[in-house]
C-alpha cells in the first residue's frame, strides 16, 4: 500500500454544471493552474476542461512578456523562455481521479509536449498518486513528488 | 456435510448489509448508491484506503454500464446489487447493453498504449478488486473485495 490514504467520499456528480473559470497563477514566468476534481472526473466536463487547459498552455507559451497577472489566456505573463516551457497543473483540490480524468490528463500531457511545453503535476494527493502507480502512468507524467509526499 | 453444517456455513456468508436497486442511466444517481456502500463499510471498520478503492472500482463499473453498456439511453436501466460484511464486499452491476468481451481490451500499461486514452477503467477495477467475473453476455460484472487483500498493495515494492 502506498502511504496512508485518507478517505474522502466522492460527491455525486453535478451534471451539466458550467465550468468554473480557470485561474492562472504566475510565479517568475511559470504558470500554475488548479483544476477541479468534479470537472476533471465528469465525462460531461472533462474534455472541455482539457481543451481549455490546452488553450492556456499555448497562450502561455506564445504570449508576450509582461508583469501584470491576468486570468485570460491572451495576457499571461512570463519572465523567461525556460519558464514559459513549463506549465504546472495543481492537483491539490483533486482527491480522486477516475479513468475519465486519466484520459484527459493523458491527452493534455500529449498536447503540451507537442507544443514543446512540459506539463508538471503538482500537489498530487496520495490517492491520486496510487492511481498513477496502478496504471503506470507515472512513467509518462512529470510529477512533483516532493510536494506530493508532504501532503501524503 | 449435513444440512445443519451447510446452513451454518451459509449463515457465515450472509452479508450484513445489502442493497438492490434498479436505477436509470444517470451517473448522479449511481454515485448516491456508492455513498450508502461507504457508510456500510465504515460501520464495519473497513480501512480508509479500501473505502476509496472500492468506491473507485464501483464508479468505474457503473459508469461503464451507463456509458458503454446502455450508451446513456434513458429508457435503459442499470441493476445494482451490493453486499458488505466485516470481511468482504460484493458488487454486481448489470446493464441492458449488448455486452462486451473483457478479454478484447488490451492492457493499457504496455509501451504502445501507455499514452493512448481508454481502457483504464477496467484496469483499475481489476487492480483494486480481489476477484472479478463477467457473465457470458458481458453485460454483467461481479466484483469482490476482501479485507486485507493484497490487491493494489504491491505497487510499493515495484
Amino acid at each position: 500500500m502506498v502511504g496512508v490514504v485518507s478517505h474522502r467520499i466522492m460527491e455525486p456528480r453535478e451534471s451539466m454544471s458550467p465550468l468554473n473559470p480557470l485561474e492562472v497563477r504566475i510565479d517568475q514566468g511559470e504558470a500554475t493552474v488548479a483544476v477541479s476534481e468534479h470537472e476533471l472526473n465528469d465525462a460531461k466536463t472533462a474534455s472541455q476542461l482539457s481543451a481549455n487547459l490546452s488553450e492556456l498552455i499555448e497562450a502561455h507559451q506564445h504570449s508576450p512578456c509582461g508583469e501584470s497577472q491576468s486570468h485570460t489566456p491572451d495576457c499571461l505573463t512570463h519572465n523567461s523562455q525556460d519558464n514559459r516551457n513549463t506549465f504546472n497543473l495543481d492537483l491539490g483540490n483533486v482527491g480522486w481521479v477516475s479513468s475519465v480524468g486519466l484520459n484527459e490528463l493523458i491527452e493534455l500531457n500529449r498536447n503540451a509536449r507537442n507544443k514543446g511545453v512540459q506539463l508538471v503535476l503538482t500537489n498530487v494527493q496520495s490517492v491520486v498518486r496510487e492511481v498513477f502507480l496502478l496504471t503506470r502512468l507515472e512513467r509518462i507524467f512529470e510529477i512533483s513528488w516532493d510536494e506530493a509526499q508532504t501532503l501524503a | 456435510m449435513s444440512a445443519k453444517e451447510r446452513s451454518s456455513m451459509e449463515a457465515e456468508h450472509v452479508p450484513k448489509w445489502t442493497l438492490r436497486r434498479t436505477i436509470p442511466s444517470n451517473t448522479a444517481i449511481s454515485s448516491e448508491l456508492a455513498a450508502e456502500l461507504i457508510d456500510a463499510m465504515m460501520q464495519r471498520d473497513w480501512p480508509a484506503s479500501d473505502l476509496f478503492r472500492v468506491q473507485l472500482a464501483y464508479e468505474e463499473a457503473v459508469v461503464n454500464a451507463i456509458r458503454h453498456g446502455n450508451r446513456h439511453d434513458v429508457s435503459k436501466t442499470v441493476h445494482v446489487e451490493m453486499a458488505c460484511n466485516d470481511d468482504e464486499i460484493w458488487i454486481r452491476i448489470t446493464d441492458q447493453g449488448p455486452g462486451f468481451d473483457p478479454n478484447s481490451i488490451p492492457d493499457p500499461r504496455i509501451d504502445e498504449l501507455i499514452e493512448i486514452p481508454g481502457g483504464r477503467g477496467v484496469l483499475l477495477i481489476s487492480e483494486i478488486m480481489s476477484e472479478i467475473t463477467y457473465n457470458e453476455q458481458g453485460n454483467q460484472i461481479t466484483m469482490i473485495k476482501r479485507k486485507a487483500d493484497a490487491s493494489a498493495d504491491g505497487i510499493e515494492h515495484e
